[in-house]
């Protein structure tokens, strides 16, 4: 069965990179492309998000903090004149540490708890880049971050960005499948189900959710190497707890577990409150309202929805 | 030093009260609210709705409050907990944290974002002695502290309305095909948990005055509280509220200002490491 | 049937350089600039800096309705957009994306340095005048020549403050406290450097963050440690707290620090025996003066928002009646409104004179302010030296 729906699957695959490719054609304005640069590097993060949360079942409001390991290593690296090829290496290396520092301690912890240690974490990771002013800029933040350059070679502008980050996309994606349909993807599953039974199906759940973890901090460390050289400012408050919540609802919204789901849930968040700026504080409320009927109604988020389509149109037939 | 401890003393007392409102919802039905520190500034506002915008007296203003929060309680449980019985956990976690945006955003639109203040309940000068100032103020929120801590305890164990609560908390199944009225217990525990948060709200509101994002901060350290007492003990809530308390003055005042808010985390994940179940350890137990 | 002779083409050619010419020379002129001249706002107006931010979009909107009741800009109406930053640079960013779609002529930017950090690469590009109150020192240190500032900045707080403490005041052991955001930690270094400078060392320093209600173990550290002054650099909202709780402990020490102090905001939560003798120096408060025009403007401002008009909605009021000024010299030219703004001197608004400096700082003037019960009085303006 899984063949016949990646068969199915490949021409709505070829119609998004179809409409993806053509984006910056028909929308000419920096405005639209930025926020879609901005989108697409949410979407790798939230991706990452999925294997700890959505497959492995782990709750984890760090990733904005390992977000902002990653975007932070790199600007400090660039501007203190490394060349911009190692600093992909040093944010892997970086959150790849701090994951462990925070996974390692953690893995026995039951749902709030390790809720609330990867909340504590996130903000402790704050709070350092607010106060170490001199290396990382503190609440100012870092500026004039130089930008890609591989011998000399870089995108210029918003739209060779966009290019760039929509191939990136495209590997994280695969790599993600790949993950999904090997032996850890599914050790990460079984996880979630049952923790127990895993174990008695000879799953070493906790080395599962501790990879998990990690892969999900790689994602969200790249991205954020991404972010600094392509936007080149950053600051705590792009890395911050409510940030953190905001990746959480994207992958709910989108769909846990669903990889095209984290996709579109990161996409729509991101343009949706500035879609609705008009709406002032009353964004916020209709936000919050929105993520409950979301989880009440349709806790498979909107990629279950449109699994739903599927079926009655094979009946059709 | 002896000011950081009654400072201290009088600031974990209100973590502690958070953490009992978290306490009594989380024994009862599970669920984690993270939406507690929003009821505690939902308490403060309505207070002051009553005690300076419409100049009732202030006691009349608490018991107007505690009543309204029993209600919001009451609401909060038909919109958060029936439609999510069963669901996993972190579900229910984000439903939690994306009522607390709703209401505080809510408090932002009706109320404004100025800081206003709240009469106490209580007047007169501060104690002094061996050079530390004690307000009239916090001795309140010692003694409030007290009061509900032993009301808690008569009703939970005393009572038979509370005697059945507890049986709830220990097993929802059994409690219903026992007879018990398992929807009315749980409509309590939302209630109370609620009105515990407004009274919160109610005695930080004249010393740190109220504005609408005063919940997050406050919510948060009651979660932590709660951690390290562990989730479901009451003393374990007030001994861990109490010590938080003082571990941030000291902290604040000998290690480093800057830092304040960290030394919560820091503390609570060293509590977890070694002990997973927190403190006291929780009371229910994982089903397989 | 479609031959044009050679007159007939000379004469169009002819025709059109000459429009040319005389539309770029009528560009020099208010009367061409569109019936609507676009300007351009970016601000907190929601998320925890809102309380802040909506004053900059309170005075400039204020003016620009004014100035529209009564015909505009040379009989243009100004049409003022204004985009929401939230919280986050990032959100600044899209923000002034947004704004720029519009092409507007100038565009005036928020008192949140990080936001107007993120935001200076992308309307330098753009080539449009970016008027801020932001007030980090660095702000105007970024080398773009289209960024100019219309409020003071922390860089000159940090000299004043600890000058007026030394020389006048007469302290030697101060504090500092300050709200652990950009706008307290920035100002806190450079008031460490300027006492450095009076070789005098602060008994203490100390940060909370800016969600922090209970300030009481940093206050006490003061204390313990001998201060005999405080330096307070915050928030309205905290600082309030951190001046009752002062009075809570019995802690009695000379405080000064920025227009928090005398903010109306801080003083409706203030008894009088809590606010008095607090000492400020920052951005001129409409409150304090004796010009029955300012104060009934400072009454109308608050009727109509509802909150109290504070030095940044002063800025902002200027500001707008600045370039209102300016564009009835020049027109609607970017580069000739720019450079009309690097040469602005001794232009007068409501509370002082703004005179440009090479960076792009217009501001030079503070106000230093004691209050006395609740009422905050004027002890003085202070001028940067040289201005």
């Amino acid at each position: 069965m899984r063949k016949a729906l990646r068969w199915k699957a490949w021409p709505i695959i070829a119609l998004s990179a179809a409409v993806a490719l053509a984006v910056p054609v028909i929308a000419h304005d920096g405005y639209v492309i930025q926020l879609l640069n901005i989108a697409i590097l949410n979407a790798i993060v939230v991706i990452g998000l999925n294997f700890a949360t959505g497959w492995a079942g782990q709750i984890n409001f760090g990733q904005a903090a390992f977000y902002g390991l990653g975007a932070y290593t790199t600007a400090i690296a660039t501007k203190a004149g490394l060349p911009w090829i190692v600093t992909p290496f040093l944010s892997v290396i970086v959150v790849v540490v701090a994951s462990l520092i925070l996974g390692l301690p953690t893995m026995r912890l039951r749902t709030y708890y390790l809720a609330m240690t990867t909340i504590g974490f996130g903000e402790i990771i704050r709070l350092m880049i607010v106060h170490w002013e001199p290396v990382t800029g503190g609440t100012s933040g870092l500026r004039a971050i130089p930008g890609i350059s591989i011998f000399g070679i870089g995108p210029q502008g918003q739209i060779q960005h966009y290019y760039l980050l929509i191939a990136t996309l495209g590997l994280a994606v695969l790599i993600a499948l790949r993950v999904r349909n090997s032996v850890l993807g599914r050790a990460m599953i079984a996880t979630k189900d049952s923790e127990i039974a895993a174990e008695q199906s000879g799953v070493d759940t906790t080395r599962t959710k501790l990879l998990a973890f990690m892969i999900g901090a790689i994602y969200a460390g790249l991205a954020g190497c991404l972010y600094a050289s392509s936007i080149r400012f950053i600051s705590p408050d792009s890395f911050s707890g409510t940030q953190a919540i905001l990746l959480m609802t994207m992958l709910i919204i989108g769909g846990m577990g669903s990889i095209a789901g984290c996709v579109v849930g990161a996409v729509a968040l991101t343009i949706l409150p500035e879609a609705l700026r008009f709406l002032g504080q009353w964004y916020l409320v209709l936000y919050g309202l929105g993520v409950v009927a979301v989880i009440v109604l349709a806790p498979g988020g909107l990629a279950s929805l449109a699994s739903q389509v599927q079926p009655r149109r094979a009946r059709l037939r | 030093m002896g000011q950081l401890v009654v400072n201290g003393l009088a600031l974990g007392s209100i973590y502690a009260l958070v953490a009992l409102g978290l306490l009594l919802i989380f024994n009862t039905v599970q669920i984690v609210n993270f939406a507690q520190g929003q009821l505690l500034m939902l308490g403060a506002f309505i207070g002051i709705s009553c005690a300076v915008t419409h100049e009732l007296p202030v006691a009349a203003a608490w018991a107007i409050t505690m009543v309204a929060m029993a209600l919001v309680g009451i609401v909060f449980m038909v919109l958060v907990y029936f439609p999510l019985r069963g669901r996993p956990a972190f579900l229910v976690i984000l439903t939690t944290i994306a009522m607390g945006i709703v209401l505080e955003n809510l408090a932002l639109i009706v109320w404004g974002p100025l800081p206003v203040s709240l009469p106490s309940p209580i007047h007169g000068p501060p104690l002094r002695f061996a050079g530390v100032v004690v307000s009239m103020h916090q001795i309140f929120i010692f003694v409030t502290l007290a009061v509900i801590l032993l009301l808690q305890f008569f009703f939970l164990t005393k009572t038979r309305f509370g005697i059945l609560m507890q049986a709830t908390a220990q097993d929802l199944h059994t409690a219903r095909l026992v007879g018990i009225p398992v929807n009315r217990t749980i409509a309590v525990a939302f209630a109370f948990g609620a009105v515990l948060s407004g009274i919160a709200g109610l005695l930080v509101a004249p010393i740190f005055l109220a504005e609408p994002t005063m919940g997050g901060s406050l919510g948060l350290k009651g979660f932590v509280v709660s951690v390290i007492g562990g989730f479901g003990n009451l003393p374990g809530a007030v001994i861990g509220g109490l010590f938080l308390g003082l571990i941030e003055t000291f902290g604040a005042r000998y290690i480093s200002s800057n830092f304040r808010d960290a030394y919560a985390f820091v503390v609570m994940i060293a509590v977890l490491v070694a002990w997973p179940r927190g403190l006291f350890g929780e009371k229910s137990s994982e089903k397989v | 049937m479609f031959y044009v002779s050679l007159k007939t083409s000379v004469t169009a050619v002819a025709a059109i350089w000459l429009s040319v010419a005389v539309a770029a020379d009528a560009k020099a002129d208010a009367a061409s600039c569109p019936s609507s001249i676009p300007f351009g706002l970016t601000t907190a107006l929601t998320g925890n800096l809102a309380l802040l931010g909506t004053q900059a979009r309170n005075g400039a909107e204020f003016a620009v309705d004014e100035i529209n009741t009564g015909g505009g800009i040379a009989d243009k109406k100004i049409a003022l957009a204004t985009e929401d930053t939230g919280a986050s640079s990032t959100d600044a960013l899209n923000a002034m994306n947004r704004i720029l779609e519009g092409r507007p002529l100038v565009i005036l930017g928020s008192m949140i340095s990080p936001h107007v950090f993120a935001q200076t690469e992308v309307v330098t590009k753009s080539e449009t005048p970016f008027l801020v109150g932001a007030t980090n020192a660095k702000v105007t240190m970024q080398g773009s020549k289209w960024l100019f500032r219309t409020h003071v900045h922390d860089g000159q707080l940090a000299e004043l403050i600890p000058e007026y403490l030394v020389k006048t005041l007469g302290k030697t052991k101060p504090g500092i406290m300050a709200v652990a955001d950009d706008y307290g930690l920035g100002a806190s270094k450079g008031i460490q450097a300027a006492l450095a400078k009076l070789k005098v060392s602060p008994a203490a320093v100390a940060s909370y963050a800016p969600s922090d209600k209970d300030m009481s173990a940093q206050l006490l550290e003061i204390k313990d440690k001998g201060a005999d002054s405080l330096i307070l650099f915050g928030r309205p909202a905290d600082v309030t707290l951190v001046i009752k709780q002062m009075n809570d402990l019995g802690i009695k020490l000379t405080t000064i620090g920025n227009a928090s102090i005398v903010a109306q905001t801080t003083l409706n939560n203030l008894s009088a025996a809590e606010a008095d003798g607090g000492y400020a120096i920052g951005g001129m408060i409409p409150q304090t003066s004796t010009d029955a025009k300012i104060l009934d403007w400072s009454k109308r401002v608050q009727e109509k928002y509802k909150v109290p008009a504070d030095n940044f909605t002063v800025s902002y009021y200027d500001t707008v009646y600045l370039l209102k000024s300016i564009i009835e010299k020049v027109g609607c030219d970017k580069p000739a409104i720019r450079d009309a703004l690097a040469a602005t001197k001794d232009w007068n608004g409501m509370l002082i004179t703004y005179q440009a400096d090479p960076q792009g700082d217009l501001a030079h003037t503070l106000g230093i302010y004691r209050n006395e019960g609740k009422t905050p009085k004027l002890t003085g303006p202070i001028r940067e030296s040289g201005y």
